[in-house]
């Protein structure tokens, strides 16, 4: 089981406290946006707990973070496991020397890199990101791992769009996610209900917590 | 106030990991402050945020406000142990929903920096955390942004300063607290 138990009460907090953004950042695309989440000081906090009780003392040196919200979500777990941090970032972003890895977007390709020497071969390591949907950026960014002899025990995401298929993106890599994503899930109906909800929100100019869409 | 002068013992183990990249990102004399070193060792990351938690905690601060990419890093552990909320403050078209943005002078030419409407109340103690400042126009748009929304902006508070690039006085009077200097 790669979720965990929904009866944990900390859980249906987290879920709510994630906004949903209709067409961002394009048209048809229904964007989850953990920024409300981190503005929940308990739901946050509770959102590294469950990373942090199932990876402490499991022998994980290494938490690698996804640029740039992979590095919202990395640092705490890291400090707390007593685990090193290792930011995965776009091109030219890093110092010094890197290795990077390409991989397919919708159209075209981009890249992560990592510093040469931050990771040492034989190292156990964690991948965080906040979301999963494809699994490309994870993919590249377990070859970028892999490629300097570190083994990845598992991949780690706030959420997961489960139709896009990610999960089987990473093969025989574990995958743990904090929330399934439903949202995803009721199509172009539930599509029409968010954006017109989002509408009614936007006018009514509450306070970005009480916009949070279920 | 910088706690290099203060000399807390946990001070030198934190200096010592920050890693020196000369001509980053041009070559021209740069001498980039690498702070991934830094959280390569678990103690010397631990130290620096609590550094900054026995500083803030108890403080009344209800936001910490961390500047992309790397305030991403250093304010979420604060923001975590002081009990605040975290607001990224990012780089134009980033953040989903209704934003507002501050525009701010680079070297050459101009950059903007964004924050979501409603992260933050009026009347709220804020933070600015970065992991380096350099000229202070960064941090000064980030002021800004939270000023606009009505939150009062108590410090600002970086790993390391570059104390000949004057970022210090170019935040209007706002107190900015640093582990390091480097010259």
């Amino acid at each position: 089981m790669s979720s965990p138990d929904e009866q944990d009460p900390r859980i249906s907090k987290i879920s709510s406290a994630i906004r949903v953004i209709p067409n961002f950042p394009k048209p048809g695309i229904m964007f989850q946006d953990i920024t409300t989440l981190l503005l929940d000081t308990k739901a946050f906090r509770d959102t590294i707990d469950l990373f942090v009780e199932r990876y402490r003392g499991k022998d994980i040196s290494v938490v690698a973070g996804i640029e740039a919200r992979g590095f919202i979500f990395g640092p705490p777990i890291a400090l707390a496991i007593g685990a090193k941090f290792v930011p995965m970032r776009k091109p030219n972003k890093l110092p010094g020397e890197v290795i990077s890895e390409e991989y397919s977007l919708e159209y075209g390709t981009d890249k992560i890199e990592m510093h040469v020497g931050a990771v040492q071969a034989g190292e156990r390591s964690l991948i965080i990101d906040d979301l999963i949907a494809t699994g490309g950026t994870l993919c590249a960014a377990i070859r970028l791992l892999e490629r300097v002899g570190v083994h990845v025990v598992e991949c780690a995401c706030v959420i997961e769009l489960p139709e896009l298929k990610g999960r089987e993106r990473l093969g025989d890599k574990p995958l743990f996610v904090l929330w399934p994503s439903l949202k995803g899930l009721f199509g172009l109906h539930y599509c029409f209900t968010i954006d017109l909800i989002a509408t009614i929100g936007e006018k009514t100019r509450q306070p970005l917590r009480q916009q949070v869409l279920k | 106030m910088s706690a290099y002068r203060d000399k807390d013992p946990r001070i030198h183990g934190i200096q010592s990991k920050i890693r020196v990249v000369p001509n980053f990102p041009k070559p021209a004399g740069i001498m980039f402050q690498d702070i991934t070193t830094l959280l390569l060792d678990p103690k010397a990351f631990k130290d620096t945020v609590d550094l900054f938690v026995e500083r803030y905690k108890g403080k009344n601060i209800s936001v910490v406000a961390g500047i992309e990419a790397r305030g991403f890093i250093f304010g979420p552990p604060i923001a975590l142990e002081i009990g605040a909320k975290f607001v990224p403050l990012r780089k134009p078209k980033k953040l989903p929903g209704r934003v507002i943005s501050e525009e701010y002078e680079l070297e050459y030419g101009r950059d903007c920096l964004e924050m979501h409407l409603g992260a933050v109340e009026p009347g709220e103690q804020a933070l600015v955390v970065d992991d380096l400042i350099a000229t202070g126009g960064t941090l000064c748009a980030a002021m800004k942004l939270l000023e606009r929304v009505g939150a009062d902006v108590v410090e600002c508070a970086c790993v390391i300063e570059l104390p000949d690039l004057k970022g210090r006085e170019r935040l209007n009077g706002k107190p900015l607290y640093v582990l390091l200097e480097s010259h």
